[in-house]
């Protein structure tokens, strides 16, 4: 015990103590934030197409009925969809993005934690709060499709990678690589672009572990489940999901400064936090590390140039990135604080940089959850003047949307695409007139089938019924409906 | 230069090469590519002050490309040397000091006191230290006027000067004359060192024991580099000239109050080398608080314009082209307030408004602005080999720019309001908070504009994120550099001490009465000034009365009361360790006059000699060979007092510095040959603890008229008890420090 005394006008200081258990708090603040926004924002768009066909291929394969969706799609029919089958279940689409929610604050909580091993405490809060006010990780957790499973699974097979550096004994190590091994396994399965980190996590291993423990431990578990699964699923891999793929590919392919920009635009101030983590007098190499297993995904999209669902693919760049820029909040906080002594300049200067990557993500979200056109007026139009049986053309892919909204409602009704429903008659192509209504989104889904191409069927045999105008973040599109005269 | 070096140092170069060749590129493509079509003034005026940043980047490279390391020459004997301490308004004390130094100087000369302050008490002073006292009835040209009147009743070879804060080291002259012995040069410059790093323009870690000044890159590197070019400068004070250079350019060159850079230019177009002698030789104080520090910069930045638009360099007859760009350097830095000012206000502009000075602020750009800057930076942190502090620069560039701003603007202004100011020195400086308005006003506005912009951007009314993101973070940083400056200045202002405490270890015996029985306790002084001392006692030191003090230096002793002032105490096994702070109440002339002594000679040299002002750069660290970790048990900070004998004499006071179980450290006034043995009793209040060693390692401390050493001892001999017991004291001491 210290005593201070003091003849003249100097007065003693107590020394201040950190409170016991502000990082917990701080966590804990971190998810509940993440919770609050993401329930009370569930309702923010109208079921997401993907939604529609993971539900809906769960709920068929739950009921034994024929998937018919399901060789067409990924592994993900045995993970995701089920999962999703049984949210709908309980609570409809909100049960099946509460579902998310769980998911994502679990991988939140991951991530936490592989910071945590590998940085400490103080550096995985920040990575936990950098993850979640990221935009994609609180929009990704209200979408109920296989990403965020995906993501938490990746997030795991880290996780455990660095828990395994962390062990002592053999058997753990073992136990630990395997199951990071079956984890990234189980991430590649829900989603089939997962695996493009394989490479990446190999190299790590084998550096960070040795030919010999990479290959008994981590490899070979790998290549097991890999094989099993090949051999053995109801799903497995197959010539339509390839061609599905490249179909994606020279569907949305842009040029490489437009997806550049638009790559970037996902995780480019978490890159650039983490550009300054990498000069952490510290962690810098950790930081290299993270922002090297982060980068296969990003490279992916700019070597293929494919755009489709690049936002929602930075979420497992995120996962690597949020530690790294972490680091780099913290050598911000450092030396915006001119590398004082001051703690409290420090903690101004990570709050400040906190609330800047904050509202960047609240922007982000805001524009993720407008970028897909909210139908819910076209659903509540067929829900006040549909009926059981009515055959709906439309000019896009998202009939799904509609059979999933409508079916408890019209369980015998169709919604397929305008192509399904065209014969050939002399001199112009016409709908089938078996057609009820006409459902035209030339600014979306069918924009490779713009309804003018049909204007003359229409015209002669469809009634305008109602012209929507919606809203996205980047801008309106028109939804027409028409019904046969 | 080792081959290590070598290679560093091409390296460094190649890297300033590469450096230069990518900004070039960024520069051109930042002109030809990014400028925002509806914002051209603003692009301009960005590109401009980044091309300003080009520019003086290249001439800092050109300047420090390869720094001259000289080899002192031996002195020139029988030549007269005058040493001018020219003043105005300095208070007594601080000449005093000054003048004691002057008069400890080796080498004979004679010490002229040049007071352009016509006071009596100067007077009074110069006839009881024996100095000669020159007051001019006229005032004109200012410092320059004053010491031009010096010389005209000087008939001395060498003129030596000095300001009047600046107390030179008893070799000063002995290190310098040695270059006149070449009839070409005309003036030798030394370093103005200061020892109170606890000013303004002092950074000091003090865990790493680093210390960082604001003039550090100027005199460590800087100055070093122009004296490659034959372009270092006469800096004003711890000078020595050849009175026939003045002599050919009438002396002092006057017209500018930057005195001194005018005349190194008249002196380098005649003809005239320099030489800079790169050793402190004279300590000074730097400025305490802002307002010197604003008061100094204003003077520089008005008198480089004054010089720019005068005798510019770049037209003088006489100077090579190297002089030439040396001097431009230095000459263009004031423009630096106005390209501060820009990137200062630029993130505010671009957050407020949504216009930005380039077309866009995308990824694009970033791929070209990040390399340009990561190299920008690494080159120019290689290149200031270790006394740059990028982040401790930028801090001052903030302090300063509106200083450079105004020093602009003051040019317009009558000559009256451009007259020379003193640099507030010594004790009582006011500073106000104005000052500071400039830093506060950046600070503000950058967090303004940042609340205001994320604001915008959550609620949906803008959609630049990146944009407010990355401004928001530039933002972030110049407030960061104002609230750093912010703090300190206030710091400095609030906790300003009246004059800087030197570091040390002096054993210091006190006396007290308590119960009618005389008290009687060795301690160990840790920092001292001539006004008072902190001592580390092991025993409670009594409060509220007058205590007698014997502080045992190096062959003196000083007699003194103090007063107790504030302190600290704690407990350790049966002992209290205290931490108290004595002002002198009394101390005789002769005594304070040999303890200012002490402080200039000894303790400021040793203290600084425990400070590194460079740290390791890239380079370096990777190209150092790895010195072997020598296992050796852990070492406790100890300040103990102890007795000590090596048996060539009788035993004398010293300082435990360190201690381990294997071995010690001792400051010891013995003069100890490596391998002998040695026999010292640490004192912990009323104990004496017998140890006994070999002398393992030595290390003279530099002084002249105190000597000293450090002296590694491996214990041969000593109680483990005892020694546990002075680790735990040790222990104790080092947590009240």
């Amino acid at each position: 015990m210290i005593e201070r005394y003091t003849y003249g006008s100097e007065t003693g200081k107590t020394l201040e103590k950190d409170r016991p258990g502000v990082m917990t708090f701080l966590l804990l603040g971190i998810l509940l934030y993440a919770l609050i926004i993401s329930i009370l924002t569930l309702d923010y768009n109208s079921v997401f197409i993907d939604e529609a066909f993971h539900i809906t291929m769960g709920k068929q394969l739950l009921s034994g009925e024929p998937c018919d969706g399901c060789p067409s799609h990924t592994g993900s029919v045995t993970t995701w969809p089920i999962m999703a089958a049984y949210g709908d279940s309980w609570g409809g689409l909100y049960g099946a993005r509460v579902l998310t929610i769980a998911i994502g604050l679990a991988t939140t909580l991951v991530i936490y934690l592989t910071a945590r091993m590998l940085l400490g405490n103080r550096f995985a809060i920040l990575a936990a709060a950098i993850f979640q006010f990221s935009g994609q990780a609180l929009y990704l957790m209200k979408l109920a499709t296989y990403d965020m499973l995906a993501a938490f699974f990746l997030s795991l097979a880290l996780l455990l990678f660095v828990a395994s550096e962390r062990v002592r004994s053999i058997p753990y190590e073992a136990v630990a690589l395997a199951s990071s091994a079956v984890f990234m396994f189980l991430a590649g399965v829900t989603k089939y672009l997962v695996p493009v980190f394989v490479p990446a996590f190999l190299i790590l291993v084998l550096a960070r572990r040795g030919a010999k423990k990479t290959l008994l431990y981590f490899l070979l578990p790998l290549v097991i489940v890999s094989a099993l699964y090949i051999t053995f699923a109801p799903y497995p891999p197959n010539e339509v999901v390839a061609a599905q793929i490249s179909g994606v590919r020279e569907t949305s392919h842009l040029p490489i400064s437009t997806l550049t920009e638009w790559t970037f635009r996902w995780v480019a101030l978490a890159y650039l936090l983490a550009i300054f983590g990498l000069f952490h007098e510290k962690w810098g190499k950790t930081a290299l590390m993270l922002i090297l297993l982060s980068t296969p995904i990003i490279l992916l999209h700019l070597v293929t140039r494919t755009e489709r669902s690049v936002n929602k693919n930075m979420i497992f760049a995120l996962i690597f990135l949020a530690p790294a820029a972490a680091l780099g909040v913290d050598h911000i906080a450092h030396l915006f604080s001119m590398r004082g002594t001051s703690r409290a300049a420090k903690r101004f200067f990570t709050i400040a940089v906190v609330a800047v990557i904050w509202a960047y993500g609240f922007y982000n979200l805001q524009w993720l959850e407008g970028q897909y056109p909210d139908v819910s007026p076209v659903i509540e139009f067929f829900d006040r003047n549909g009926f059981d049986g009515m055959r709906v053309a439309m000019n896009g892919w998202d009939g799904v949307i509609y059979e999933y909204s409508l079916g408890s409602k019209y369980p015998n009704s169709e919604f397929h695409h305008i192509t399904s429903y065209m014969r050939e008659s002399n001199p112009h192509r016409r709908i089938d007139e078996q057609v009820d209504f006409v459902v035209c989104e030339d600014k979306y889904y069918g924009k490779h089938y713009p309804c003018t191409d049909y204007s003359d069927s229409i015209d002669e045999d469809f009634l305008l019924l109602e012209d929507f105008t919606i809203q996205h973040s980047w801008g309106t599109t028109d939804a027409q409906i028409y019904g046969r005269k | 230069m080792s081959s290590t070096e070598r290679k560093t140092e091409l390296l460094r170069r190649i890297l300033a090469c590469v450096a230069i060749a990518v900004t070039i590129y960024y520069l051109f493509w930042r002109v030809t590519e990014t400028f925002n079509p509806n914002a051209l003034l603003f692009s301009w005026s960005l590109w401009i002050a980044e091309l300003f940043g080009f520019i003086t980047t290249a001439l800092f490279y050109f300047t420090v490309w390869r720094p001259l390391k000289r080899t002192t020459p031996p002195p020139l004997e029988g030549r007269t040397v005058d040493v001018f301490i020219p003043t105005k308004s300095e208070p007594v004390d601080v000449l005093r000091k000054t003048l004691l130094a002057c008069n400890e100087m080796i080498y004979p000369h004679r010490t002229v006191v040049l007071d352009d302050g016509e006071r009596d008490e100067i007077e009074e002073l110069c006839k009881e230290l024996g100095c000669a006292y020159i007051a001019r009835p006229m005032h004109d040209n200012a410092k320059a006027g004053n010491i031009n009147y010096g010389l005209r009743r000087s008939k001395a070879e060498f003129v030596a000067i000095f300001d009047a804060d600046h107390a030179p080291q008893p070799h000063f002259i002995d290190r310098l004359i040695g270059y006149f012995k070449d009839d070409h040069v005309g003036f030798v410059q030394s370093p103005q060192a200061f020892y109170n790093i606890d000013s303004f323009m002092h950074r000091v870690d003090h865990k790493k024991r680093y210390v960082w000044g604001e003039q550090g890159l100027f005199y460590d590197l800087i100055q070093p580099g122009r004296d490659r070019w034959n372009a270092a400068y006469f800096v004003g004070s711890c000078a020595l000239l050849r009175r026939k250079a003045l002599d050919d350019i009438d002396g002092i060159a006057t017209g500018s109050i930057t005195e001194d850079m005018m005349t190194s230019i008249r002196l380098q177009s005649e003809g005239w080398s320099s030489v800079y002698h790169n050793e402190p030789l004279a300590y000074g104080i730097a400025a305490e608080t802002i307002l010197p520090f604003h008061i100094q910069r204003r003077r520089w930045g008005l008198g480089g314009w004054q010089v720019f638009f005068k005798a510019n360099p770049i037209f003088v007859r006489g100077l090579t082209l190297s002089q030439r760009l040396c001097y431009l350097a230095s000459l263009i830095y004031p423009i630096e307030g106005f390209q501060k000012l820009i990137f200062y206000i630029t993130p505010p502009i671009a957050l407020f408004t949504g216009i930005l000075p380039m077309r866009a602020l995308d990824i694009n750009y970033l791929l070209h602005f990040v390399p340009y800057y990561t190299i920008s930076l690494f080159a120019f942190n290689e290149m200031g080999r270790g006394f740059g502090g990028n982040l401790m620069l930028e801090q001052f560039s903030m302090g300063k720019f509106i200083t450079y701003v105004q020093s602009f603007f003051s040019l317009f202004l009558p000559k009256r309001a451009k007259s020379f100011k003193v640099t507030p020195k010594g004790d009582r400086s006011p500073a106000p908070y104005a000052l500071l308005a400039p830093q506060m006003i950046v600070f503000a506005a950058s967090i303004a504009a940042i609340i205001f912009a994320l604001t915008l951007l959550i609620f949906g009314r803008r959609s630049d994120e990146f944009i407010i993101a990355v401004n928001s973070l530039w933002a972030l940083y110049n407030s960061g550099l104002a609230l750093a400056i912010f703090l300190y200045a206030k710091k400095k202002i609030v906790q300003r001490r009246e004059c800087f405490r030197i570091p040390d270890m002096v054993p210091v015996v006190y006396y007290y009465r308590e119960k009618d029985q005389e008290i009687r306790r060795i301690s160990v002084a840790e920092d001292l000034t001539r006004k008072g001392l902190s001592l580390l006692s092991v025993d409670r030191v009594p409060g509220n009365r007058e205590v007698e003090m014997k502080i045992d230096l190096p062959g003196e002793t000083i007699l003194l009361e103090g007063h107790l002032v504030q302190g600290k105490n704690a407990a350790v096994n049966s002992h209290t360790v205290s931490r108290v702070g004595f002002s002198f109440t009394g101390i005789s002339d002769k005594d304070r006059d040999t303890l200012l002594n002490y402080l200039n000679d000894s303790a400021v040299r040793k203290f600084l000699a425990e400070y590194s002002t460079q740290y390791l750069t890239y380079f370096v660290k990777r190209f150092m060979k790895q010195r072997k970790r020598v296992g050796r048990a852990e070492r406790t900070g100890a300040y103990l007092p102890a007795v000590i004998s090596n048996g060539d004499g009788k035993p004398s006071y010293g300082v435990i510095r360190n201690i381990s179980t294997s071995g010690l450290l001792i400051l010891s006034r013995h003069s100890h040959e490596l391998d002998s043995r040695v026999k010292l009793q640490a004192v912990i209040g009323q104990e004496l603890l017998p140890l006994e060693g070999e002398v393992a390692r030595v290390k003279l401390c530099e002084s002249n008229n105190f000597s000293e050493m450090f002296a590694g001892i491996r214990l041969t001999k000593a109680d483990p008890e005892d020694l546990l017991h002075m680790i735990r004291v040790g222990k104790r001491i080092e947590s009240i420090r």
